[in-house]
Formats: structure tokens, C-alpha cells, sequence
């Protein structure tokens, strides 16, 4: 049964597209990568019925908010590379632009390229005031991701009982970004 | 909100239906409950994340299979009563139907009334050859629902590390059971 109403996004390199049930098996041996997963969660690497259960739970999230994660394929090969979106289930410190791809696709601009894309998907489409990143301080990686994105760290927060960097984007920096002003004192 | 169609199903006193984002404030209070918790997933998260996120992993498991837990709905009260409905996440021992309703219903038939209505979505509508139902040896008021909606006991399968009661009920005993309430 395909969930309705969740769109695709083409960038130069990548096309988000729904997460289907194949998606599950794909991504569970990307996390099996103790790099992968180290910064994700509370660092488990799951086993094959906990990907299919986060795959379902996240196709259930945009039911439930009509917005969520897209699976990431690189645009020539069509490989799954792993997940980007919008992430605020119940409880989550705000409402998250959270990205995850295997190690096999880092370093080539990718995380960003899907990042932005889901960015500017949900502010042209949401009413989201702003969007961030929690990002835990030692994932040097995701926080030059951030930086590119046009997020700024504002404070923290508590996740899983851990303190993570909240690298916040508000409506007004993206449409300042997207217009191409520079941000008075940033 | 995004729409999924997971189908409408009414018996006599329940209607089974999709879920609306108020299921999570009712499920919360049921699963406050020590019986009722352990069926609401994500251990150690606060009650009410566990019961949020329960919610969407049941949404996306119709999104995934083409079938799932329905939301219960006594008609006359309109009050959100449980989950019931047909299950098999990946790893699962077969196509399960499951059950879980606030105590606070049980002793009125209801279980039996919503898992009947399961089953026979489950043989009208999927390709499966048996409906079965894990129990664990100790929950004897499951294993009462189970006999009364036609299943029967078919021994101990290994479950999570340990093992766990298998009740089955195949199609074509299904077929024959007319004369149990709801029966084809």
C-alpha cells in the first residue's frame, strides 16, 4: 500500500524519494557501521527487524505530521544511500532536519545536497518558524553539514539522555539565504 | 495530515478504523496500565513518545504490508478502546492476529468480536493459509479469546530469545466455523 502524498525531490545528484519496505535490509547494513551509527540514537547498531520497524515507524510519521524522511539515491545508480528529512516525532526537542547516509557515500556533498533539499522542501510547502539539527559535539562531520546549511548553534539540547548541539535555520535565514542577502551579523 | 487507507471494519458494538492523532492521548491512558504496557513498543522512552511513535509504527505497517492493527472504537461510546488487528513485522512466526483492549473493556466479548472481524478481513482480503496468535503459557484470559474465536493450540514456538504459545486457525477451518459469532 503506497503512503500518498509524499513527494519526490530531484537535486543535481540525488532524488529523495518515499522509503519503501526494500529501503529496510539496504539501510540496516549501512548501520551496521560502527561510524554510521555511532552519533545516531543512543550508537546501537540494529539488528534487520528494528530497520524494518524504523522504516515503518517513519512512513507513520508522515501520516501522523505530513512531513518526514525520504529515502536518499544517488540520481545515476539509483542506490539507496541512506535517509534525510524532517524528523519531530513526539517529544523530540523541535522539529529535526536530520540526515544519515552510509560511510560508502561520505565526503562527496550528498549529505548537504539532500539536506537543503528537504530544507527548502519543508519551508516552502510547512509552516515550520524554523527547523534544526541536533548534532552530538563530537560529530565534526554533521556539524560542517550544518554550517553549510546555514544553521547556527543556539544552546543544546537532551537527547537519550546526552547533550546535543541545536544548529537552528529559522524561516527568515532561509529566505534571506534563498535570496541571496547576507545576514546582517552572521 | 497525510492519508493512508486503512479500511473501515464494523461489527455490532465496535467499528475498527484507522488511527487519528487523539489515539495517542487515549493509548497513553490505557497503557499507564502495567498489563496493558509491555504492548506498547519502544522500552524506556517516556510514556507518552512510546505511545506516539507505537502509533506510527502501527500506520506504517499497513503502509508497508497492505494490512495491520486497526483502532478499536466501542460505537455506542465512541471511546478508543485498543488495537486490534492483523500483524507480521519482519522476523515475525506468520501472519499474526493480535489483541490488546483496555481492561476496563474486557469481559464483554469484545476481543473476540474485533479478532473475529480480523480474521475474516484477513482470509477475504490476503493470500495467507493460517492466522496465528503467539500467547505467552501464562495469559490465560488470550488464550480464552483464542478458543472462542476458533483458534487451537498448537505448541510452543521460539519467540524474542524465548518461546511462546502458538494458536492457529487455517483457512478452511476458518470456513467451517459458521457458528461462531461473526463466522463466514
Amino acid at each position: 500500500m503506497p503512503v500518498p502524498d509524499i513527494p519526490t525531490l530531484e537535486t543535481e545528484r540525488l532524488v529523495l524519494r518515499p522509503l519503501v519496505e526494500d529501503d529496510a535490509a539496504v539501510l540496516c547494513e549501512l548501520l551496521q557501521d560502527p561510524d554510521v551509527v555511532r552519533y545516531i540514537g543512543d550508537g546501537t547498531i540494529p539488528g534487520p527487524e528494528d530497520c524494518w520497524r524504523a522504516v515503518a515507524a517513519w512512513l507513520g510519521h508522515w501520516i501522523l505530521r505530513g512531513y518526514g524522511p525520504w529515502a536518499v539515491t544517488e540520481r545515476a545508480s539509483g542506490t539507496f544511500m541512506g535517509r534525510a528529512g524532517i524528523h519531530f516525532p513526539y517529544g523530540w526537542p523541535g522539529p529535526e532536519l536530520a540526515y544519515t547516509l552510509g560511510k560508502p557515500y561520505w565526503g562527496k556533498g550528498y549529505a548537504t545536497e539532500a539536506a537543503r533539499a528537504a530544507m527548502d522542501w519543508a519551508f516552502t510547502h510547512r509552516d515550520f518558524l524554523a527547523l534544526m539539527s541536533l548534532i552530538y559535539p563530537e560529530n565534526a562531520a554533521s556539524i560542517r553539514v550544518a554550517t553549510k546549511l546555514g544553521e547556527t548553534l543556539q544552546g543544546d539540547a537532551t537527547l537519550h539522555g546526552k547533550t546535543v548541539l541545536r544548529y537552528v535555520i529559522t524561516r527568515p535565514e532561509w529566505e534571506a539565504m534563498r535570496e541571496g542577502v547576507p545576514l546582517t551579523g552572521s | 495530515m497525510t492519508s493512508i487507507d486503512i479500511p473501515k471494519v464494523e461489527t455490532e458494538r465496535l467499528v475498527l478504523r484507522g488511527y487519528r492523532e487523539t489515539d495517542v492521548d487515549a493509548l497513553e491512558e490505557l497503557a499507564a496500565d502495567p498489563i496493558i504496557a509491555p504492548f506498547v513498543g519502544y522500552a524506556g522512552a517516556p510514556l507518552r513518545e512510546a505511545c506516539w511513535r507505537s502509533i506510527a509504527l502501527w500506520i506504517g505497517h499497513w503502509a508497508l504490508r497492505g494490512f495491520g492493527m486497526w483502532a478499536v472504537e466501542e460505537r455506542e461510546s465512541g471511546a478508543f478502546i485498543g488495537r486490534i488487528g492483523l500483524w507480521e513485522p519482519d522476523g515475525w512466526p506468520g501472519t499474526e492476529v493480535g489483541w490488546m483492549l483496555g481492561p476496563a473493556w474486557w469481559g464483554r466479548g469484545y476481543a473476540t468480536e474485533a479478532a473475529r472481524a480480523s480474521i475474516g478481513w484477513g482470509f477475504g482480503n490476503l493470500e495467507v493459509d493460517e492466522l496465528v496468535s503467539l500467547i505467552h503459557p501464562t495469559n490465560h484470559a488470550s488464550q480464552a479469546v483464542a478458543t472462542r474465536i476458533g483458534q487451537t493450540y498448537r505448541g510452543e514456538v521460539p519467540f524474542r530469545g524465548g518461546a511462546t504459545g502458538l494458536w492457529a486457525i487455517s483457512r478452511s477451518e476458518w470456513a467451517s466455523s459458521g457458528d461462531l459469532p461473526g463466522g463466514p
